[in-house]
Parts: C-alpha cells; sequence; structure tokens
C-alpha cells in the first residue's frame, strides 16, 4: 500500500539503499555481476568468497538495525500519500497511452503502471501500427527500465563524473563551435520516428550551419526507399494492405515477423487467411527465400535459393509474366532472360498464372535485405499487375521526411553516411562527434573500422541507456533516458502520429533523451522533452483549443487527423530499362547472408534477459547466435554426424554440448562461431544472426553469442560474399529448447489443404481420421464430481487457431512480463530448466533439406481429467469449480510428480530460487498481482488467473453476475499480432471460444489420454497451388 | 575384594519417569504450539503504538464519522487505504486544537502536510504476501467493516480482532450468511441484528448473489 516514492533520494529502505551504493562502487564490480541472477550461471562470476561475505555482511548488519521490534513479527509500515495523486486508486492499476519507435519504426501502446511504476506494455488497440498487439521487443522494452546495469550518471574515459563537470569541460568547446558555424561537430543518431526530434536538429543545423549530421540504422529501410525513388521519383515507402490481397509473393521479405508494420501486417495477413470463407478467402503464399523464415513458416508455397540467385527469380517471374500476356515493355522493361533450374521455371510459371488470375488482388513485397533494383523491379509488377491502388500504396516516406538531412531530396543511405563520417574521422576533420543512442562502433560494417576511429575526434559524447561499445570509446558516455521516463512523439510506418508519454520520472538524476541533449547544444527555445513535444505540436496544431486536444491525443494514444495519403506516383521508364544490368551477380560457392535476430534485433536488447532466453522462432535456440547450414553443407564440412542423430522416424539435434566451432571467412575477414543444422535452408547458404557478441554489453548479455557484424561489408551489408567454411575440431556448447523435430506420429499439430478442408470439413481434424487410439477408459464415474459441475457457471477455455499462429513469440515474453516468469540461464536451458509458462513447438515435416514447419503454442492445457493432481501427494494442484487447474505454491514440497505425469510437459520447477537475488530497481517491475515463487516449487500456466479474479470483482461491484466475453484477455491472447489465442467462458455458446470450440477445424492434443483438455486448437490449413503438385515445393 | 558396582534400587523408576515426563513435555508442546503459535494467538490483540495518537474512538465513535470518509477506496478498490494526509487536513486546517492531546498530536498531522514526509502507521491488519483479499469485493457483498475489523469506533488505539487466517477466511466463505448485513449498514458498526443474524443473511445472498468461493485461486494466485 505504500505509496512509491519517485524521488531516488528517499527510496528504497535505507539498509538495502546502502547495499546499493556499496554495490555501485567500482571495486565491486564482480559483485554487481554476481548479484544479477539472470546470467548468474553462465559467468563463471569470478568473486571470492570472502569479498561475497564481506558485503553481504554489510547489507545485513543494515537490515538488522531496524529488525526484532516486536515479537509477534516484524513490525510494518505503512506510508500514505500525503497529497492524493489524481485518479489513483492503491492496489488499481492505471492504464497510460504511450508509444515507442524501434529503429525508426513506431507503435502505440498502453502501459500498466502499479502506484506509479510501470509493469507491463501491451499494445493500443486504436493505433493503426499495434492494433491492440505487441512484437516481443516491445514487451521487453521495459526491462531495459529497470536494468540495474543503465548508464546512471554521466562518465568521462570510464570514470564516474557529474553533469556539471560535463557542461563545464563542453560548455566551452560548443560556444566556440558557434562562432564557426559548427564547422568539425558532428552527431551520429539512428533513425528517429520523432517530428520533436527533428525540429530540434533543425534548429541545431541553423546554430551549427557547417555542421554534420549522420543518421545510421544497421538495419535500415534504404532499399526499399531507393528502388521505389527510382521508379517513381518520390521518396516513398510501399503501405501493403494483406487483408485484401489473395496471393502473396515475398521475395525474402518477412513481413510477419522483421519488416516495419510487422505487427500490424500480421494481423492483416491472418485476416486474410480464413478457410471458412471458401476459396477466395484464403490467401496464398509464395515465398522465396534463403534461410528459413517465420513467414517462410506460414507459406502455402516455399523455394530456397542462394541468396544471389534470389533476384533472378524475379526477373524470371517478369518474364514469364510478359509472356503469359502482361504488357510490360510497355512500362520500358527489358528483361534478358535468366537462366533458371527446372524446378524454378516450373514453380515461375504456375505462380505467372495464379498472379495474371489475381490482378488487382495480389502483391509481391520484397524484403529490406535485397538491392534496391529489385524493390524497382517489384513495384513496377506491382503496378503492372494493377496492385497498386488495391493491395499496395506507396506512402509518403516517414524515415526519409524525418531522418534525411535534406528531407525533400533523393533517399540517403545510412551506409554513406558512415563512410563520410568515418573518412572525416580518418582526415581529422571532427572537432566534436556526439552520438545520439546509437551504437555504430558495434554495428558498423567491420571494413569501415569506425570504433578505432572515433579516437581521432578531438572530443567525443555518447549518449545512451547503457554504456554500449560505442559508449565505451567516446570521451564522455552521458546517461540516458528510457522511453518510458521521457516524453516523445513518433510517426508511424503508415503516417500515424502519436505522443509517447512518460510513465514515471527519470529513476537516475537528470538523465536526458536525444532531442533534450540537442536542444540543449544548441540553446533551443525549450530544454525539456514535455516542452518540446508541446511546442513542436502547439506549432502544428496549435490555437483556441490546443489543450483540450492535447489531452485527448494523451488519452487516446493518437493524434487525431495526422494520417498520411496515398501518393500518386509516375513511372521512369529509365531506369527500368536498364534495371537488370544493376542486380547484383550471381556467386558460385557458399554465400554468406547476415539477418537481425528476431529477439535481439541489431543488438539493441543484447542485455535483455526475456529476449536471451526467448528462443529463436525456427531454430530455438537460446542465448546465442550460430552459423546456421543446411544438413548437406554439415555433411560436406564434416560435422554433421556431431549436429544430428537419426533415429527411427525422428531427427533430433546431437548432444548439446558438442557443437562443432567452424571458422568463417568472407573477404579475408574470419569468424570464429558455433554451428547448427537449419533444415530449409538453401544448401550453399550459411547464415548469422546480428546482435551478440557485443564487447561492453552488461553482465546479462556478456559472452552471448558471436559477433557477426565482424564480417560485415559497407559494399553489401547484408550479403557480404562468399564464404570459405573451415572445421575447428573444437566445440562449443548451445543452449535449445526443442532439439526434436518430430511428432513421432502423434497428431499434434493438425493440418491439411484447403479443397480438402472444403470438401468435407467435419472429417478435417477429426479424431477418427487422425488418431488411431480409441479415447482411454475413465478409472471413475465422471458423472459424479461432487461439487464440481462443469456445466454450470462460468468455465473457463481457450482455442488456438494455429492457421493464425505463425510463431513469433510475442506471448512467450508477454507471458513473461505478466507472470513474473524468471529468465534462468544459458546453463539452465541447457539442462531443460527454462521456466516459460508458454512454449512454441516447432516441427519439421518432410524432407530434411526442405521441409514445411509447424508452429503449436503450448500452454498448460486445464485437463478436467488433470494427471498431475492426480500424483500430487499434498494436494498442491486441485481443481477449480471453474475447471482451471489451480497450483497452490504454498502447499508444494517440490516432488515433481506432477510435471512427470503430464503429457503436455508444461509444468516448470524452480530449481534455484530464481527472485531472491533482484535489486531494488529489479523488484519495481514485478507484477504485484502474481505471486512470486520460490525454490523448489512448481508453477504453471494460470490462464493468467490474476486477470480473471479482477474483472471477476469488477463485474460483481457492478451488480453483475456475468462476465461479458472478451473482458478477459490473458496476456499471450492480447499480445498475439495475429489474434491466434481466444480465450473465454465456454459454457455461454454465444462466446467466441465456444463457437470456436464447436467448429469443423477444432482439435484436442492427445485427446485418446482422456485427459478433456480446455485449451483447444484449430487445425491449420494450407492452401498450395494445385499447379504445383507437391506442397510446399 | 571389593563389592562389584549396583545401581540403586531408584534407578529402576527412572525408565518409566523418562516415559512419563516426555509425554507430557511432548503434549506440552503440541498444545504451545497450537495455542500460543496460532494467529489466534499472534494476530489478535495486536496493539501498536502508532506515530500519532489518533484516536478511532473519539472521530468514529464521538464524532460518528462515517469509516468512509478517510477509507474512501474500500468500495473501489483492493485497499481500503490509509488516508492521505491530505484527508487528515480537510477538518484540522481549523482544528488545531485536540480535546485530550492538545497541539502535540495534531501538529505532526499538520507537518507531514507541510513536508511532505508521509506519517509511518505501524500496520496492524496484515495478510501473508501470497494472500490477494479485496475489500472491494467483501463490502458490496454486505460485509461490515466489523466483521474482521471489530469495534474500531470503540478503541483509542487500534487492536487487532481477528486471527485472520486462512481457516478463519474459510469458516465466513463456507457459510457467509451469519456475516451479512444490508450494504447501507456496513460502517454502522454498532448495529445488531433483529433475531438469528443467519436467517436475515439468507436474504443478503439472494439480493447481493453471495456465492463466495473456495477455490485455492480465489485468494492465492
Amino acid at each position: 500500500m505504500s505509496p512509491l516514492n519517485l524521488d531516488p533520494k528517499k527510496s528504497g529502505k535505507a539498509q538495502w539503499k546502502s547495499l546499493e551504493e556499496l554495490a555501485k562502487a567500482p571495486e565491486l564490480k564482480e559483485f554487481v555481476e554476481f548479484e544479477f541472477p539472470e546470467g548468474a550461471d553462465t559467468l563463471g562470476a569470478d568473486i571470492s568468497r570472502r569479498r561475497f561475505l564481506q558485503v553481504m555482511g554489510a547489507g545485513m548488519a543494515f537490515a538488522g538495525i531496524t529488525g526484532c521490534k516486536g515479537i509477534r513479527r516484524p513490525e510494518m509500515h505503512i506510508l500514505p500519500y500525503t497529497k492524493t495523486p489524481e485518479s489513483l486508486i492503491p492496489g488499481v492499476p492505471q492504464y497510460y497511452a504511450t508509444s515507442m519507435a524501434l529503429g525508426g519504426d513506431a507503435i502505440g501502446l498502453v502501459v500498466e503502471a502499479h502506484e506509479g511504476r510501470p509493469t507491463k506494455i501491451e499494445g493500443n488497440s486504436s493505433h493503426p501500427a499495434s492494433l491492440g498487439a505487441t512484437s516481443r521487443q516491445h514487451q521487453a522494452s521495459i526491462l531495459d527500465l529497470y536494468n540495474p546495469e543503465r548508464s546512471q550518471v554521466p562518465s568521462k574515459s570510464g570514470k564516474a563524473s557529474t553533469w556539471d563537470a560535463f557542461w563545464d569541460e563542453t560548455n566551452p568547446v560548443f560556444e566556440s563551435l558557434k562562432k564557426t558555424g559548427g564547422e568539425g561537430l558532428c552527431f551520429l543518431t539512428g533513425y528517429t520516428a520523432s517530428p520533436s526530434f527533428r525540429e530540434v536538429r533543425d534548429h541545431a543545423a541553423q546554430v551549427f550551419p557547417k555542421a554534420k549530421w549522420f543518421v545510421y540504422e544497421p538495419v535500415n529501410r534504404d532499399n526499399a526507399l531507393q528502388g521505389l525513388h527510382a521508379l517513381t521519383g518520390q521518396t516513398v515507402e510501399p503501405l501493403y494492405h494483406f487483408e485484401k490481397a489473395e496471393r502473396i509473393v515475398s521475395i525474402d521479405c518477412d513481413f510477419l515477423d522483421s519488416e516495419p508494420f510487422q505487427v500490424a501486417y500480421a494481423r492483416a495477413f491472418a485476416k486474410g487467411r480464413n478457410p471458412d470463407l471458401g476459396k477466395e478467402g484464403m490467401n496464398r503464399l509464395y515465398v522465396v527465400e534463403s534461410h528459413y523464415s517465420v513467414t517462410g513458416g506460414s507459406a502455402d508455397h516455399r523455394l530456397r535459393l542462394k541468396p544471389s540467385n534470389i533476384p533472378y527469380l524475379l526477373v524470371a517471374l517478369a518474364n514469364e509474366l510478359q509472356l503469359q500476356g502482361l504488357n510490360l515493355s510497355g512500362m520500358g522493361l527489358d528483361l534478358k532472360s535468366v537462366n533458371t533450374s527446372e524446378i524454378q521455371n516450373k514453380w515461375v510459371k504456375a505462380l505467372a498464372t495464379d498472379l495474371l488470375d489475381h490482378k488487382g488482388k495480389s502483391v509481391i513485397t520484397v524484403g529490406k535485405h535485397q538491392s534496391p533494383a529489385l524493390h524497382t523491379l517489384a513495384h513496377a509488377l506491382n503496378i503492372a499487375l494493377g496492385n497498386v491502388g488495391a493491395t499496395v500504396e506507396f506512402r509518403p516516406s516517414t524515415v526519409h521526411r524525418l531522418n534525411a538531412s535534406n528531407p525533400k531530396g533523393a533517399p540517403e543511405t545510412s551506409i554513406d553516411a558512415l563512410r563520410t563520417l568515418a573518412s572525416d574521422l580518418d582526415a581529422g576533420k571532427v572537432e566534436a562527434l556526439v552520438v545520439l543512442d546509437s551504437n555504430a562502433a558495434y554495428s558498423a560494417p567491420a571494413d569501415l573500422d569506425l570504433g578505432a576511429k572515433i579516437a581521432k575526434a578531438k572530443i567525443s559524447i555518447h549518449l545512451g541507456l547503457d554504456a554500449d561499445d560505442t559508449g565505451a570509446l567516446c570521451t564522455w558516455q552521458l546517461p540516458m533516458s528510457h522511453y518510458l521516463e521521457t516524453w516523445s512523439d513518433t510517426i508511424a510506418y503508415d503516417g500515424t502520429a502519436a505522443i509517447g508519454q512518460p510513465l514515471i520520472s527519470p529513476l537516475y538524476d537528470n538523465t536526458l533523451d536525444s532531442a533534450e541533449l540537442v536542444a540543449k547544444i544548441s540553446g533551443y527555445a525549450q530544454e525539456k522533452s514535455h516542452d518540446i513535444v508541446q511546442l513542436t505540436w502547439s506549432k502544428r496544431r496549435g490555437g483556441a483549443g490546443f489543450e483540450i486536444q492535447w489531452r485527448r491525443w494523451l488519452h487516446d494514444g493518437i493524434i487525431s487527423g495526422e494520417s498520411a495519403s496515398a501518393a500518386g506516383v509516375s513511372l521512369n521508364a529509365q531506369v527500368l530499362s536498364t534495371l537488370v544490368r544493376t542486380l547484383p551477380a550471381q556467386m558460385n560457392g557458399i554465400e554468406l547472408i547476415l539477418r537481425e535476430h528476431s529477439c535481439l534485433g541489431d543488438g539493441r536488447f543484447a542485455n535483455n534477459a526475456w529476449l536471451l532466453e526467448t528462443p529463436d522462432p525456427i531454430t530455438r535456440l537460446t542465448w546465442d547466435n550460430a552459423v546456421m547450414m543446411s544438413p548437406k553443407l554439415a555433411e560436406k564440412l564434416g560435422v554433421r554426424d556431431e549436429l544430428m542423430d537419426k533415429d527411427d522416424g525422428g531427427i533430433t539435434l546431437g548432444d548439446y554440448r558438442k557443437r562443432p566451432m567452424v571458422r568463417v571467412t568472407v573477404n579475408g575477414r574470419t569468424l570464429e562461431a558455433a554451428a547448427w543444422v537449419m533444415p530449409g535452408i538453401a544448401e550453399e547458404t550459411i547464415l548469422l544472426h546480428l546482435g551478440f557478441g557485443r564487447m561492453h554489453v552488461g553482465a546479462v548479455g556478456e559472452g552471448a553469442g558471436f559477433n557477426a557484424y565482424s564480417l560485415m561489408s559497407a559494399a553489401s551489408p547484408f550479403a557480404p560474399g562468399e564464404a570459405k567454411l573451415e572445421n575447428l575440431n573444437r566445440h562449443y556448447s548451445l543452449a535449445c529448447t526443442q532439439d526434436h523435430w518430430s511428432m513421432e506420429n502423434r497428431p499434434l499439430v493438425r493440418d491439411g489443404e484447403l479443397e480438402e478442408y472444403l470438401g468435407n470439413p467435419e472429417e478435417y481434424a477429426s479424431e477418427e481420421k487422425w488418431n488411431e487410439h480409441a479415447p482411454e477408459k475413465s478409472l471413475w464415474n465422471e458423472e459424479v464430481r461432487g461439487d464440481y459441475d462443469f456445466t454450470k457457471g462460468m468455465q473457463w477455455g481457450m482455442a488456438i487457431d494455429l492457421n493464425s499462429c505463425n510463431g513469433c513469440n510475442a506471448c512467450i515474453v508477454a507471458c513473461q512480463s505478466e507472470n513474473n516468469i524468471p529468465t534462468v540461464g544459458k546453463e539452465q536451458v541447457m539442462r531443460g530448466r527454462e521456466m516459460h509458462w508458454i512454449r512454441i513447438d516447432r516441427y519439421f515435416a518432410g524432407d530434411v533439406e526442405e521441409p514445411t514447419i509447424e508452429f503449436q503454442p503450448v500452454n498448460c492445457q486445464q485437463c478436467e481429467n488433470a494427471p498431475c493432481e492426480e500424483v500430487c501427494p499434498v494436494g498442491a494442484t486441485v481443481h477449480t469449480h471453474e475447471g482451471l487447474n489451480d497450483m497452490v505454491y504454498n502447499r508444494c514440497v517440490g516432488t515433481r510428480y506432477c510435471a512427470n505425469n503430464c503429457p503436455y510437459k508444461v509444468r516448470r520447477f524452480n530449481f534455484f530460487n530464481n527472485n531472491n537475488d533482484h535489486t531494488e530497481t529489479e523488484k519495481m517491475r514485478a507484477n504485484p498481482d502474481v505471486t512470486l515463487r520460490f525454490r523448489g516449487v512448481m508453477e504453471k500456466c494460470t490462464y493468467c488467473v490474476q486477470r480473471i479474479n479482477h474483472e471477476r470483482i469488477v463485474t460483481k461491484n457492478a451488480g453483475s453476475e456475468i462476465i461479458a466475453d472478451g473482458a478477459i484477455t490473458p496476456a499471450c491472447a492480447q499480445s498475439c499480432p495475429s489474434q491466434a489465442i481466444v480465450f473465454g467462458n465456454i459454457n455461454d455458446p454465444e462466446s467466441r471460444v465456444a463457437k470456436l470450440k464447436k467448429h469443423p477445424r477444432n482439435y484436442e492434443m492427445l485427446r485418446d489420454l482422456n485427459t478433456k483438455p480446455r485449451t483447444s486448437y484449430l487445425a491449420r490449413v494450407r492452401n498450395p497451388n494445385p499447379a504445383l503438385e507437391k506442397a510446399g515445393a | 575384594m571389593k563389592t562389584p558396582f549396583v545401581f540403586p534400587k531408584w534407578t529402576n523408576k527412572v525408565p518409566a519417569i523418562f516415559a512419563v515426563s516426555f509425554t507430557l513435555f511432548a503434549c506440552f508442546a503440541i498444545f504451545a504450539i497450537w495455542y500460543w503459535a496460532s494467529p489466534k494467538n499472534t494476530t489478535v490483540g495486536y496493539q501498536p503504538i502508532q506515530p500519532v495518537a489518533y484516536s478511532h474512538k473519539l472521530h468514529a465513535g464521538q464524532l460518528g464519522i462515517d469509516c468512509r470518509y478517510c477509507h474512501f477506496n474500500v468500495e473501489r478498490g483492493r485497499h481500503a487505504g490509509v488516508p492521505p494526509t491530505d484527508v487528515c487536513m480537510n477538518c484540522h486546517n481549523l482544528i488545531t486544537r485536540g480535546p485530550t492531546t492538545g497541539t502535540a498530536e495534531i501538529s505532526k498531522i499538520r507537518e507531514a502536510h507541510e513536508s511532505g514526509v508521509p506519517i509511518k502507521w505501524v500496520r496492524i491488519h496484515k495478510l501473508a504476501e501470497f494472500a490477494y483479499f479485496d475489500h472491494s469485493a467483501h463490502v458490496n457483498k454486505g460485509v461490515s467493516c466489523m466483521v474482521c475489523h471489530g469495534r474500531v469506533d470503540q478503541m483509542d488505539e487500534v487492536r487487532a480482532v481477528a486471527p485472520l487466517s486462512m481457516g478463519w477466511c474459510l469458516e465466513c466463505h463456507r457459510n457467509p450468511a451469519p456475516n451479512l448485513r444490508d450494504r447501507k449498514l456496513i460502517t454502522n458498526l454498532a448495529w445488531k441484528a433483529d433475531g438469528d443474524p443467519a436467517e436475515l443473511g439468507k436474504q443478503f445472498i439472494e439480493k447481493y448473489h453471495v456465492h463466495p468461493r473456495t477455490d485455492c485461486s480465489t485468494c492465492h494466485r
């Protein structure tokens, strides 16, 4: 009940504060690292027992002072507010709309706060980029706010200093720079999505007319922008309407998972994929890619190609379209024919026919890693097919408007910016370098060697959340405000504007955000983030009633009337006639591709324990990246036997302790990394994920993975070229959460084809068809259950649509955040002790080189005949009248019989006290509505029973007995971008979940065990092209 | 020749004495833990000295201020809430001198209000962290404050009157009728039912849809 005192000087009990302060002292750095629990097992933290006892002793001594007053129990205090905060009821969470930008891609969020501390991030349903959902990274961003290793005070050359010292030293520098017009002043940032930041930047450009501004975003949108600029002469970006598209062709475009606007795209794609609307209601997805992406997992037809062959497939498709009668030469498109293999020819023929049958109802998308010419070609085809204006729109690019040095000019690329900066640094032209929230020293292509050049600037200043690789190289490292601590504004990919309001005042004194620092340096009219943002919008939308409008925007989470409209385009025939010549050449040999990691992104989340422990969607690897290769390539390299075992029917990976290390050599640069077999990757291709192997990362991410940026080249960042592989005959341990690939002939995931489904929907997912075993008989009379009557009252159930689920992992992180689920570290994951309450099982089916993929989220199935309950010797897991399988932590003695008897393997055991060592800041993150579990206690999914109870009380207080359908949404369902998870009362025939349970595609997993699970699944439906005989070909 | 050592006769009784005293001691130990370590003993009667000598007897009893004037979140939230100093100041802006303590105690309130440093009230009613009790769910169903907190209007210094143990909670969850009354009367601590409270309670079970649950997850999550 005690209110949170936001003043850090006053917050926290004295004894623990002093321990924290002790821990902050530089000589105790090891202790801090040891104290952080998540990574502790992986660190090999080297701390002497003596030192540990000294520090612990200090803390205990302080703790002893306040205890021991009462004999009955320790005296506890209640500190009421002195002044009541507006509309705050202690114990009742508050929700505020805000907005977050991630690499220039903005989303609207609603954040839950308990007595002033944000605890959970949700999507804002009225924001078009979110529609109520989020990605795993948005969910996990709250962990960075409470990261105890955040940069907290300014530091000079690694030594803690003060803001006064910083300004004393740099003010004269900036004053003299003002006199010279900013000659030699350089700013380096990532993409911004903030118009206010742009305003401040424009002001700085007036104060320092000769200053240079470099924007480097490692994983950027340059190629699409350039490609469309060449085609249309305008700086536009494509906005797809996947819900209207009946045929979708993705050329290495992971639009469901890693392209901008992905959360909304996932919803639109799922919406356009409804097999119940008949043949025209379900889209068909063709994917051409080199590695296995999440989008590839949803494909009806997937073609794996070597990276350098991908562009030529699109050229072949264009040729074929022309052959089949699409008028392309009228557009000036001159394509020489290209040689493609037989399977590609067949593929292209069928695809071209299918596209021509769906003119104006198809989409061709190209991934951001592909060359600009390919984007040009794809959109020329989109125009020719009549898709533009129907399923594709060209919107004025916000990222260009907000980031280019000349917003009215041609697109500028990140790599060019970095090249110029590197040469300026080399030439000694840089007086002062200001790095704003960018870790370019880590994420720059290796051949630019930016890290070594930063020292050539006379003074360098880094503003960042933590002292990352770039911060460590700069003269000054300044602590930055987290986005939940500061005011901002964002423009989303589709042009929707939103205000980002803070949920908490900065945890550390005087932290600044990027706009505030530039405002201070340049002497902007306002210096506080709130005033900067308000000034921007009062300039745009000022006048009478601004205050009312402003409050409305804050409440709604979007700024009304700001969305961009489609740009009219005209074609540039010139570029099309010479297009093919500008495509990258085809290569022989093994090609390396680099991609951002699905969780760590470009490396900005490399110290985030939740994201490090979230398994990669395809490989289910945690805590590391690896050199991904096909089974065939592994065989060639002589490492296949170490990577894979083949027993009868099931394919499993080999002993996890023995992953072979390989040396990758590209353009003369080498990287030694562990190898991993990824079925479905093109044969002569290897993939490395970016984001790992940071030098200055913090205790959690320390030592995780291998730095793939060391192989990146400025000429071709994401496909650096031909790679040589060498088996090092050494080994490395990797932590994988699912090394088994097969369903062992059990019908866990049921799928089939659309024709089959439409032909006989009742049989499609039926037990008779799929399950050779008849359901087992009950040991007791199920009619008599004492006073448990599952036909009365609220009976909770869940339905998961496997046709919508794309395996993106958002639910895992959302559940972790809502239910205070600990992370356990790499070593414990290797022992199978990960704690996630919901996991996503990934199965490969078909050929090991070219498999199809199935995803299946599995949480506690809340069985009516729960096997776990039968074996618990202490009654720690019991049933409720509403059909939930309750876990009573206080009764649990840790026999783990229940986990052994659970056929779904959803129970998780606390082998360690995972919540013991949290610092005061970390404790603030926990959801107070969920108990923290102690060592030796079993835990599992509760269907978010805290949300059920909360809604029940709210409903009953309002005088009603019936909880409305949709009022309770578990965290997994809430975060799901494609709305695959539906929860509700199965006793109410009108509820969404009850209707889904009656759906012909509905089935229960392992039904034959007679467990009667409350979670059921809707079978997946594929929509293959009959002209391509083999599904997944 | 020395006679060999022989145990004296009385030692024959030692095993019997030992057995009897051990049994008695064991019985006593069981009784002691059962009686003194139970919340009925450890919790009931807990009456710490508060930093401000605030008297519920004066405010709620003699002056007749409704409980909800100060504990205004009781119908809306999980916590009834200790009143913010603001609320005290509504009256004590003008009333600076009390009948028994003069200005000594009231000035503490005024000081807290001016400095913004909250008063450290000593917590009396404390459930375990893993028990999630919600005040609003109870008072809106006609459970009076009195049921758990006793006649606070007669206490100068508040004292715990109920054990707040799980068994005690379940007694009422299994048979709520005797503890129910008209919602309008929940803060009338002196109210007594005419006749059998269990009979009267039955009508409120109907009226307020009182179906208390005894599933574990009702209170533990």
